[in-house]
C-alpha cells in the first residue's frame, strides 16, 4: 500500500512539474504593414483588338525598405460550367496590354508583393471589352410588313451622337417578318458562338410574325424562330421572349414555351406547356408580370384566369386567391386590356374589361403572390381619361403612377388618388405608337430615368425621352431619336446590362 | 542491479529489432479472371457492379440482320503475361423462371469456332472485350431469353471475385426495356412498358433505345421537351378514345407523370 502511495505521489509531482511552463510569448505590438496601390480605376471600357490598356499604378508600403514584385492577371466573369482561370499578362509595375479578349466583362487583377515581408496586396478592376454594338439605344421598328433595328450610338453619354440604321439586316442580310413587337436581353443564353457551349449576351428580337436571338457583340443571329425550338410551332406569332425566374420564356400564339436555364441546355425551347392534365386549350395574353426572381404571372384569355409557370415545368401552375381579394384570380369573366409589372415584390397593374358588361372597366392593383393572389379594384368612370386609353404603361418602381395615351396625348394617373393629368401632346401630324418607362442605374455616367414616347409621322418615327419630376414629365425631351418606320420597342444596351437590369414589361 | 542492466539491454535490442522497413505488398496469388466495368470506370468503386446485365433487342435491326453482338469488359487479375491466356465461359441456367437461351439457337455457343478464339487475354494485356454473339431466333418474336454467363477456371485463370464472375444478357426481337431506362428516366416518363415504349417511338420518331436514352439526360430542356411531347400526345390519345384510354401489356393505364 505504501508503494502505491509513493507511486501516486511521484506521478502527481511529475504531472505538476510538467505543467509549469514559462510563457515566452513572441508577441509583437508593432503596426501591421499596409501596402497602398493607387492609379487603377474600378472599370475601363475597351474595344477588343483595337485598344490597349495602359496603367502606371503607384505602390507604397508602410514598412521601410520594402521591395516589390508585381503581377497582372486577367480572368473572365459570368462563366458557367468551368472555373475561370487567371491568365498572367505581365510581371512589371506598369501595364501596357493589347486587348484581344472577346466582348464581355473581364476582371483585371494587379498584385504587389513585398519581397521582404511576404505581404501581398491585390487590386481588381473590371474591363468591359466592347464592340461597336455593345453600347447604345436599340430601336425595334417596322415598316408595316418587316422589322429591323436602328442603333443609336452613345460613346460618351446617354445622349446618342450617331446612328446606324437597319443594323439587324445590315449584319444578317434579312429582316424579320411582321411588325416590331418586343426586345429583351439575356446574358446567360446558351450558345456555341465562341466555339464551345457557354453563356452568351443575347438580345431577343421579336416581331408579331417572327423572332430571332442575336449575339450582342456581333449582332449575328444565333438562332432564328424555327431553330429556337426543338420542334417549331406551326404558327409564328410571338408576343414575348425573355428571361424569367430560372428560365427563358417564350409566348407564341398564346402558348408558353420555356428553357430551364439552371441546367445544361443548348438554347432551344421545350415543348408547349400544358394548361392541365386534360390539355385544356388556353391562350395567354401578351401582357405578363415577369422578372428574374419570381415565377411569371400570365393571363389565360380563354378562361379569364391567371396562371404561373416554372421553367422546368411541363404544366402551367394555377394561382390561388388571397383572402379578401376584390376579384377572383380564376374564371373572373374579364378581358385583360393591359398588365405590367410595377415593383419586384412583385406587384403589378392591370386594366380589365368585363366580358358580359363591356362598358365595365376596372383598374386593378395586383400583388402577384401565386399562393395568395390579391387584387384591389378601382372601377373606372367612363368620364375618366384612362377609360378611353389606347396605350398604357406602368411607372416602374418609381412614383405610384401609370401613363397612358388618349388620342395624341399622354396622360398620367396617380394610382393613390386617381388624379389624371395631361403630360404631353404630340405635334400635329404625329401619332403616338409607343409608350414605356425606361430606367437604368447600372452605370452612374449613363444612368437615366425616362418616359419614352414614340410617334409616327408619314414613314418616319420619332422617339422622345422625357425625364420626370414627381411623376410629371419635363417640358422638353432629353433625347430625341428619329428613323424610318414605326417603333415597337426600345432597349439600352451596355456591357453592364444583364438579364435582371430591366423589368421587362409592356 | 545486474538484472536491471540485462533487462535494459534486452529491451533496447527488442526495440531495435522492432524497427524494420516493411516490404512492399506484392501480389503472390495465381492469375484470376473476372468481369468489370468499362475501363474508364475501373477506379470508381460505384461502378464495380456496372454492366452486370445488358438487355438487347433485335427490333431496331433490319429484318435481314440475323445476329448481333453484346460486349462485356473482362479483366485479368495478377498482372500481365508474356503469352496469350485463354479464359473460359460457360452458361449457367437461370432458375428464376426465365426462358434460358439455347446455345446455337439464341446465341453462338462459347465453343463455336467463330467466337472461341476471341476469349483470350493477349500477351501484355490485362483486359479485353468479350463478344457475346446473339442470334435472332424465331423464339424472340414472342419471348425474351436470358443468358447467364459465368467464367470458369482453367489452366490460365482461377476465378475472381464472386460478385464479378458472371454477366447476364436478355435478348428479344420485341421492344424491351433498355438498361438506360433507369429510376431517373422513371421520374420523367414513368415505369416502363412495351406499349408505352412503342407509343413514345410513334409520337417522337425516336427509338428510345440505349443510345438515345443515354443522351436524352444530357440536356434538361430537351428532356422536358420529350416529356411534354409524350404527355401531350397521351392526353390527346385518351381524349380521342373516351372510355378506352391507352393501357399497357399488363392492362395498366399508361401514364407519364
Amino acid at each position: 500500500m505504501k508503494k502505491l502511495y509513493i507511486l501516486t505521489l511521484a506521478v502527481t509531482i511529475a504531472a505538476m512539474v510538467s505543467s509549469c511552463y514559462k510563457d515566452k510569448g513572441n508577441y509583437s505590438y508593432a503596426t501591421s504593414e499596409v501596402i497602398t496601390i493607387t492609379g487603377i480605376a474600378p472599370s475601363y471600357d475597351k474595344i477588343s483588338k483595337q485598344d490597349k490598356i495602359t496603367l502606371t499604378p503607384t505602390v507604397s508600403s508602410s514598412s521601410p525598405n520594402a521591395s516589390f514584385e508585381y503581377f497582372w492577371g486577367i480572368y473572365e466573369t459570368n462563366v458557367q460550367g468551368s472555373v475561370p482561370k487567371i491568365d498572367t499578362i505581365a510581371k512589371t509595375l506598369n501595364l501596357d496590354y493589347f486587348i484581344t479578349q472577346s466582348a464581355k466583362a473581364w476582371v483585371l487583377v494587379f498584385g504587389a508583393k513585398n519581397k521582404t515581408t511576404g505581404l501581398q496586396q491585390l487590386v481588381t478592376s473590371t474591363i468591359n471589352v466592347i464592340t461597336p454594338f455593345t453600347r447604345g439605344w436599340y430601336v425595334l421598328k417596322d415598316d408595316g410588313t418587316s422589322t429591323d433595328l436602328d442603333l443609336f450610338l452613345t460613346p460618351t453619354s446617354i445622349v446618342p451622337s450617331s446612328q446606324i440604321n437597319n443594323v439587324f439586316s445590315l449584319i444578317n442580310g434579312k429582316k424579320l417578318n411582321g411588325k416590331a413587337q418586343f426586345l429583351s436581353f439575356d446574358n446567360t443564353y446558351k450558345s456555341m458562338v465562341t466555339g464551345v457551349l457557354g453563356n452568351t449576351k443575347a438580345l431577343f428580337v421579336t416581331s408579331d410574325k417572327d423572332a430571332s436571338v442575336i449575339d450582342i457583340n456581333s449582332l449575328l443571329e444565333i438562332r432564328d424562330f424555327n431553330s429556337l425550338f426543338y420542334t417549331p410551332p406551326s404558327i409564328k406569332a410571338p408576343t414575348f421572349v425573355g428571361p424569367g425566374s430560372q428560365a427563358d420564356f417564350f409566348i407564341n400564339a398564346g402558348q408558353l414555351y420555356s428553357i430551364y436555364s439552371m441546367s445544361s441546355n443548348v438554347g432551344q425551347f421545350a415543348a408547349r406547356q400544358l394548361k392541365d392534365a386534360l390539355n385544356t386549350d388556353y391562350y395567354l395574353s401578351k401582357y405578363f408580370i415577369n422578372f428574374t426572381l419570381a415565377n411569371p404571372i400570365f393571363f389565360d384569355e380563354n378562361s379569364s384566369s391567371f396562371v404561373s409557370a416554372g421553367g422546368a415545368g411541363t404544366v402551367l401552375n394555377s394561382v390561388s386567391d388571397a383572402t379578401g381579394t376584390a376579384m377572383k384570380a380564376n374564371n373572373n369573366n374579364k378581358t385583360l386590356l393591359y398588365m405590367g409589372i410595377k415593383t419586384t415584390t412583385p406587384t403589378g397593374v392591370a386594366l380589365f374589361q368585363d366580358k358580359t358588361n363591356t362598358s365595365l372597366k376596372i383598374l386593378t392593383a395586383i400583388t402577384a403572390n401565386t399562393a395568395a393572389f390579391n387584387m384591389v379594384n378601382d372601377t373606372l368612370l367612363n368620364t375618366s381619361k384612362l377609360y378611353s386609353a389606347t396605350l398604357v404603361t406602368t411607372n416602374l418602381v418609381d412614383e405610384n403612377f401609370i401613363y397612358f395615351v388618349v388620342g395624341n396625348q399622354v396622360w398620367s394617373r396617380n394610382l393613390s388618388n386617381k388624379f389624371e393629368q395631361l403630360q404631353y401632346t404630340a405635334p400635329a401630324g404625329e401619332t403616338i405608337t409607343y409608350l414605356r418607362h425606361k430606367k437604368y442605374t447600372a452605370e452612374a455616367t449613363y444612368a437615366y430615368n425616362y418616359i419614352a414616347i414614340g410617334t409616327k409621322s408619314g414613314t418616319g418615327y420619332t422617339v422622345r425621352m422625357f425625364t420626370k419630376t414627381s411623376g410629371n414629365l419635363a417640358a422638353t425631351p432629353d433625347i430625341t431619336m428619329n428613323g424610318t418606320g414605326s417603333v415597337g420597342d426600345i432597349i439600352y444596351m451596355s456591357p453592364s446590362v444583364g438579364s435582371n437590369t430591366y423589368l421587362p414589361t409592356y | 542491479m545486474k538484472t536491471t542492466k540485462y533487462f535494459m539491454v534486452a529491451l533496447l535490442l527488442l526495440t531495435w529489432a522492432a524497427c524494420k522497413k516493411e516490404d512492399y505488398k506484392m501480389f503472390t496469388d495465381v492469375a484470376r479472371i473476372q468481369f468489370g466495368p468499362d475501363v474508364t470506370r475501373i477506379y470508381q468503386t460505384s461502378y464495380n457492379l456496372a454492366d452486370t446485365t445488358k438487355d438487347f433487342t433485335f427490333v431496331y435491326n433490319a429484318p435481314t440482320n440475323k445476329q448481333d453482338t453484346v460486349w462485356f469488359d473482362i479483366y485479368a487479375i495478377g498482372g500481365v503475361s508474356t503469352k496469350d491466356r485463354i479464359f473460359k465461359l460457360q452458361q449457367v441456367a437461370d432458375t428464376t423462371g426465365a426462358l434460358n437461351a439455347v446455345p446455337g439457337v439464341d446465341y453462338k455457343a462459347f465453343t463455336d469456332a467463330s467466337v472461341n478464339s476471341k476469349y483470350v487475354i493477349k500477351a501484355g494485356e490485362r483486359n479485353t472485350l468479350v463478344p457475346i454473339v446473339l442470334l435472332r431466333s424465331a423464339t424472340l418474336k414472342t419471348a425474351t431469353v436470358t443468358l447467364i454467363i459465368k467464367v470458369a477456371a482453367n489452366d490460365d485463370f482461377q476465378l475472381g471475385e464472386t460478385t464479378n464472375i458472371w454477366r447476364k444478357v436478355t435478348s428479344t426481337d420485341r421492344l424491351s426495356k433498355p438498361a438506360a431506362w433507369t429510376s431517373t428516366i422513371n421520374i420523367y416518363f414513368g415505369t416502363y412498358s412495351v406499349v408505352k415504349h412503342q407509343f413514345m417511338i410513334d409520337v417522337t420518331g425516336k427509338k428510345w433505345d440505349q443510345t438515345f436514352l443515354s443522351g436524352v439526360l444530357s440536356d434538361f430542356t430537351q428532356l422536358i421537351y420529350y416529356t411534354n411531347v409524350c404527355k401531350t400526345a397521351l392526353i390527346n390519345y385518351n381524349n380521342a378514345h373516351p372510355g378506352n384510354p391507352l393501357r399497357d401489356e399488363t392492362g395498366a393505364l399508361v401514364v407519364f407523370p
